[in-house]
């Protein structure tokens, strides 16, 4: 770790909140605190990547079974970074409509979703997230049943999640998704919930996604990859953005990816002008096998070939540091910009990718097809 | 309803006048309301239309309220035979009014979308399952259960094969749905449940009123609650395995399958070409039984075994005795 002073240097200081509206023993309300802010969906890694956080701009969302636990503890460090803890509800649990959140019914009594909540703000986190399952496509009970009864809990600082299918985005479910979203009297976070390969490559999920962030006043995507960005650009006041790929997606109860190789260690390293991640081992071996391999400038990097991380942790978790060095200059650039500028500013960065990737595919004589996902916003936002 | 019958005939105004004997400015004239026709060319039209005079001089408002109709049909059907079957949908209303009566009023609720989309046709289809009667498993007997529920449903040869069903229901009477013969049973269930969607959500015709049916009738036939664990892995065989048990065409299951997230749009588009190759998608395997409508023609029994003659019953349905012989006797239609 004896790069973080240098760090610490880069962004302006964890702690030292620029324009920070919490904590003076008050706590704020959840769209305050979470307006023109992007946050990093961690897990083990939350510890290692808080100095790291711009407060101004990002925060932590921590993941887990003691997601509470580890909150708890750097909140005491960080006292000005936005946290939250993230119940592990959706990949574990599916919602109904008797009950659409995952409560602990082990014990003598059955616990709360009041109890739930408190236990998150008393850990630490500025905001609480319900704990709702998985919301199956279709399952308009078990949508509608989180939404009516998280309006119920008292309090202005709890973000009602809604884990749905992908299906819920494309049309024509997204509106019904949009007129249940827009009842929610807390913000709303919308996680896409699927084991298909990415949900935003199913047809008409994109166009579906900009809909409901353009519609819904006060809904933030959940667990995602750069779509963040694309949502923030479609009028999303904030987003959630997972670190490594566990943290970027979530699998139904049950289910596994189907693309996931859990024998390969190597990091997804996000490349800014191509907008997308790529694993460094698939770099090495199909695109810079017999070329030499682009460099990154970061702090982390420091000039070096951004295909060098190999599947140490320590590899692993530069790579992720670099990541999130990337994520947010993307995000102080975005947040910079009026709202209203954040599509043009998005369009120009997708436009600017496809050519980056006719550009690879020149530099390195290798095929280099633009994703799936990042062809459809480059369509949604032309 | 001059106009109406004639249209119903599948007659222009120039072949009926020709085959009146009037000019065709003067049966325009007559279809307008400005002029009466006298005793004599009034019986003419009436025996070339075999119709009763009454019908023809009865004026639209009398008829009682026009509905929009509501149709599945390919975009191939002309506009002048969808004009025809939309007159004659208008003429079985009166029938069905004539001679049903007040038997058996609609039960089925009629439950409006909502414009901003917070109930979805789902969410209606799963209470008009309820109040249908289904409390599990496939709706089958379906065109029985509408006509408990007041509905009533007529299968004839409708004149092309380019359309399956119509469906109306205006204000103060029943809602009835007409069905053509040609449809294997698979696909006539899948457009009743289609037609039902629209009696029951729909009045005036909006850009999406045709997906919104598809989906009442995805849900009314396959629930998704019920359907949704047995699309797991699926393959052709099993979709054909599902088709008998659930009276629904592997094309409507595969779709459902996607459209509960069960298999990716890539696997939904595989699949179809497997479906495709084996000829399936213009004649699947296994034969779904047809229903049978029953309500009207019932009631036609009933009323001649109480002693009610044709002549008595085929008035009352303001038609000729030799039209009601010949599609309520001869036929034996629904």
């Amino acid at each position: 770790m004896k790069e973080a002073p240098e760090r610490v240097q880069m962004l302006p200081g964890a702690g030292a909140r620029v324009g920070s509206l919490v904590r003076s023993g008050v706590r704020a309300d959840a769209r305050d605190l979470l307006r023109d802010h992007v946050l990093t969906v961690v897990g083990a890694d939350a510890e290692n990547s808080a100095p790291y956080v711009d407060p101004a701009v990002g925060g932590l969302v921590v993941t887990g079974a003691r997601a509470n636990t580890a909150v708890s503890a750097l909140r005491n460090q960080y006292p000005h970074l936005v946290l939250l803890a993230e119940p592990n509800a959706p990949s574990t649990y599916t919602a109904t409509k008797a009950r659409p959140f995952k409560l602990d019914d082990a014990g003598l009594l059955q616990e709360t979703l009041d109890a739930v909540l408190d236990g998150q703000l008393r850990s630490g986190a500025d905001v609480a997230i319900t704990p709702t399952g998985f919301i199956d496509a279709g399952d308009w009970g078990a949508a509608k049943a989180a939404v009516e009864q998280a309006n119920l809990a008292a309090g202005d600082n709890i973000l009602t999640l809604l884990p749905v299918s992908p299906r819920w985005c494309a049309e024509p479910a997204v509106d019904q998704l949009i007129a249940i979203a827009k009842r929610s009297r807390h913000p709303v976070a919308i996680a896409l919930v699927s084991n298909q390969g990415n949900p935003w490559s199913a047809g008409g999920v994109v166009e579906g996604y900009r809909r409901l962030f353009d519609e819904v006043q006060w809904a933030m995507p959940w667990r995602t990859d750069l779509a963040a960005f694309a949502s923030l650009a479609s009028g999303a006041p904030a987003a959630a953005l997972g670190q490594r790929p566990g943290n970027r997606r979530v699998n139904p109860p049950g289910k596994h990816g189907i693309a996931s190789v859990p024998a390969n260690r190597y990091p997804h390293v996000l490349l800014r002008d191509l907008l997308r991640f790529s694993r460094s081992d698939f770099m090495q071996t199909a695109w810079f096998a017999s070329t030499e391999p682009y460099v990154c400038t970061c702090t982390h990097c420091g000039g070096r070939a951004v295909s060098r991380f190999g599947a140490s942790t320590d590899d692993v978790l530069s790579a992720h540091l670099h990541n999130l060095e990337i994520v947010t200059s993307l995000m102080r650039e975005c947040m910079a910009l009026d709202p209203s500028d954040r599509a043009g500013w998005w369009a120009g960065l997708v436009r600017r990718a496809a050519y980056a990737h006719d550009e690879l595919a020149a530099y390195t004589s290798v095929k280099v097809v633009m994703p799936a996902d990042l062809q459809a916003w480059a369509k949604v936002f032309s | 309803m001059l106009g109406t019958v004639r249209v119903a005939r599948g007659l222009t105004q120039s072949e009926l006048a020709r085959h009146a004997g009037l000019s065709q400015a003067l049966l325009s004239k007559v279809e307008g309301g400005l002029v009466t026709l006298d005793e004599g060319r009034l019986a003419s039209l009436a025996d070339q239309l075999d119709v009763p005079e009454k019908l023809l001089v009865m004026s639209v408002a009398q008829a009682g309220p026009s509905t929009y109709v509501f149709h599945r049909k390919r975009s191939t059907l002309t506009v002048s035979k969808a004009n025809q079957l939309r007159a004659d949908l208008d003429l079985l209303h009166l029938q069905v009014a004539g001679i049903v009566g007040d038997f058996r009023p609609p039960t089925i609720p009629k439950i409006p979308l909502p414009v901003d989309g917070y109930t979805s046709p789902e969410e209606v289809a799963e209470m008009v399952r309820a109040a249908l009667g289904y409390t599990h498993g496939p709706a089958f007997n379906l065109v029985s259960a509408l006509e408990s529920a007041g509905v009533a449903v007529l299968r004839r040869p409708l004149g092309s094969v380019r359309i399956d069903a119509m469906v109306s229901w205006p204000p103060g009477r029943r809602p009835i749905v007409l069905l053509g013969d040609h449809a294997p049973g698979d696909r006539q269930r899948f457009t009743v449940a289609h037609e039902l969607g629209h009696a029951v959500m729909h009045d005036i015709p909006t850009e999406t009123q045709e997906t919104e049916a598809d989906r009442f009738a995805a849900e009314l036939l396959m629930p998704r609650v019920e359907v949704s664990p047995l699309l797991d892995r699926l393959t052709v065989p099993r979709l054909a395995q599902l088709k008998s048990e659930w009276g629904v065409s592997m094309a409507a299951l595969l779709r459902r399958a996607r459209d509960l997230d069960k298999i990716s749009d890539f696997r939904y588009r595989s699949m179809n070409i497997e479906l495709s190759r084996a000829g399936y998608r213009t004649r699947e395997p296994v034969d779904v039984r047809v229903d049978e409508p029953r309500l009207v023609m019932s009631i036609v029994e009933e009323r001649l075994a109480s002693g009610e003659t044709i002549e008595s019953l085929a008035n009352s349905a303001w038609m000729t005795s030799s039209e009601f012989r010949r599609v309520y006797l001869e036929e034996a239609p629904g």
